[in-house]
């Protein structure tokens, strides 16, 4: 009684509500119990009409008057025109109540098994996988469409683009390839000069480095190199005077530098000793 | 004298600058002062006749100097042409021309006092710049007495 309850109920629940369900059981059970009438009261009458009939039947066989061929062909035949019309209907009940119990029946199944579980005990997802043509169902996507949805700048955003550059990227070999000339060729150098103020930046560099003073002491320092040809040959007898007469009177060397100026190396005492004597000679 | 200094003065000569002169160069140093003088007395001996020559032209006959009178004249230019010439930028025309200079015993130019009691010592006893040529340190009687040097220095201007 409970089982019938509760099916009645799925009934209800599944074909849309109280009314649909209870119509489509009445049907059900009445087809079946006309169902189990019919074939109770066509056996019952088949069998006591089979009984009496059979001997004169067999009588009326052998009557010449009637044809033996005609009368059992015409009730043959309306026999199968009944029959075929009453396949027909059957056929028609059993799809209109198949219609009605197979989506119950199934749903009932599927509320009761797993059946994402089943696939993953039962069915072998790497074999059905590996029969897919993916190359065939990829030639038929839209990557456009795809790529239309994907938001780039978000990806872009989580990449380090400076380190893939550095590690992957051969920099060298790609600014060798560079044509630098035909880049410096198309550089429009008179904008760039023009945007520049060359006079003032002349006059700030004049004034860093003294520029009059530089010329003023370079012609003033070394003449010609005629007197700094005499200079150096001074330099040299002197030199050799020196030499002479310290090998005449067996001395080893002179003193003949002054304070605040360079020592024989030619670097500058920090602070000048005053009074100091000098120490050494060139 | 700065790295900055050095700069301006050729490689070769770059180590040899503030040491003490040896005799050769201070030697012709003096004789290009001495010709110096000399050209300056002679302008000035022809300048003296010419101005004459101009006062009276038929009369004019070229003056005629006595020697303790040139000497006298050339003594006097040539104290007064080497103490100018020390006292402001430590170098005579023949300092120039050799790249000497006088400085004072801590490497500074000389004062006037020094540099004209040094020019009268030059001229009256010249001689003693032979005295450099014998020197433990290139020193001539000048440099020994006033406590002055006479050094390589190639700068176009003297350290004040």
């Amino acid at each position: 009684m409970m089982d019938d309850m509760g099916t009645s109920a799925e009934v209800r629940s599944i074909s849309g509500g109280p009314a649909g369900a209870s119509e489509a059981l009445s049907l059900l059970d009445a087809a079946v119990g006309a169902a189990a009438s019919v074939v109770a009261v066509a056996d019952t009458v088949g069998r006591r009409i089979g009984a009496g009939a059979r001997p004169v039947a067999g009588v009326a066989r052998r009557v010449p008057v009637v044809s033996s061929l005609h009368v059992p062909l015409g009730r043959l035949s309306e026999l199968a025109r009944r029959g075929e019309q009453r396949r027909g209907d059957l056929l028609r009940t059993v799809s209109s109540l198949l219609d009605s119990v197979v989506p119950l029946v199934a749903e009932a199944l599927l509320r009761r098994v797993d059946l994402t579980e089943v696939v993953k005990q039962h069915v072998d997802l790497d074999e059905v996988v590996a029969s897919v043509d993916l190359d065939h169902a990829a030639a038929r996507l839209d990557v456009d469409a795809v790529a239309k949805r994907i938001d780039l700048d978000a990806v872009v955003d989580r990449l380090d683009l400076n380190r893939i550059v550095r590690d992957r990227v051969d920099l060298d070999g790609l600014v060798a390839d560079v044509d630098l000339d035909a880049v410096a060729a198309r550089l429009d150098l008179d904008a760039v000069i023009n945007r520049i103020d060359l006079a003032g930046l002349a006059r700030d560099v004049i004034a860093e480095i003294d520029l009059p003073e530089i010329i003023r002491e370079s012609t003033g320092s070394v003449a010609s190199e005629t007197v700094r040809g005499v200079r150096m040959q001074g330099i040299s007898a002197d030199e050799a005077i020196g030499r002479s007469v310290d090998r005449f009177r067996l001395r080893h060397g002179r003193k003949a530098s002054v304070p605040g100026l360079p020592d024989d190396q030619g670097s500058v005492p920090a602070s000048p000793n005053a009074g100091a004597d000098p120490t050494a000679r060139p | 004298m700065t790295e900055e200094d050095l700069t301006l003065i050729p490689r070769e000569a770059r180590r040899y600058q503030g040491h003490r002169a040896g005799l050769v160069s201070r030697f012709v140093a003096n004789t290009l002062d001495a010709l110096v003088v000399t050209v300056v007395v002679l302008a000035g001996y022809v300048g003296l006749n010419g101005f004459l020559f101009l006062l009276d032209p038929r009369g004019f006959e070229f003056t005629d100097l006595s020697v303790l009178l040139s000497l006298t004249v050339m003594f006097f230019v040539l104290v007064l042409y080497l103490t100018a010439c020390w006292a402001t930028t430590g170098r005579t025309y023949g300092a120039h021309v050799m790249g000497l200079r006088v400085v004072s015993r801590r490497g500074r130019r000389l004062g006037p006092l020094v540099a004209l009691g040094r020019a009268a010592f030059c001229a009256i006893f010249p001689i003693g710049l032979m005295w450099c040529a014998v020197s433990l340190n290139n020193r001539s009687v000048q440099d020994v007495v006033l406590r002055t040097s006479v050094i390589y220095d190639w700068r176009p201007r003297a350290a004040r």
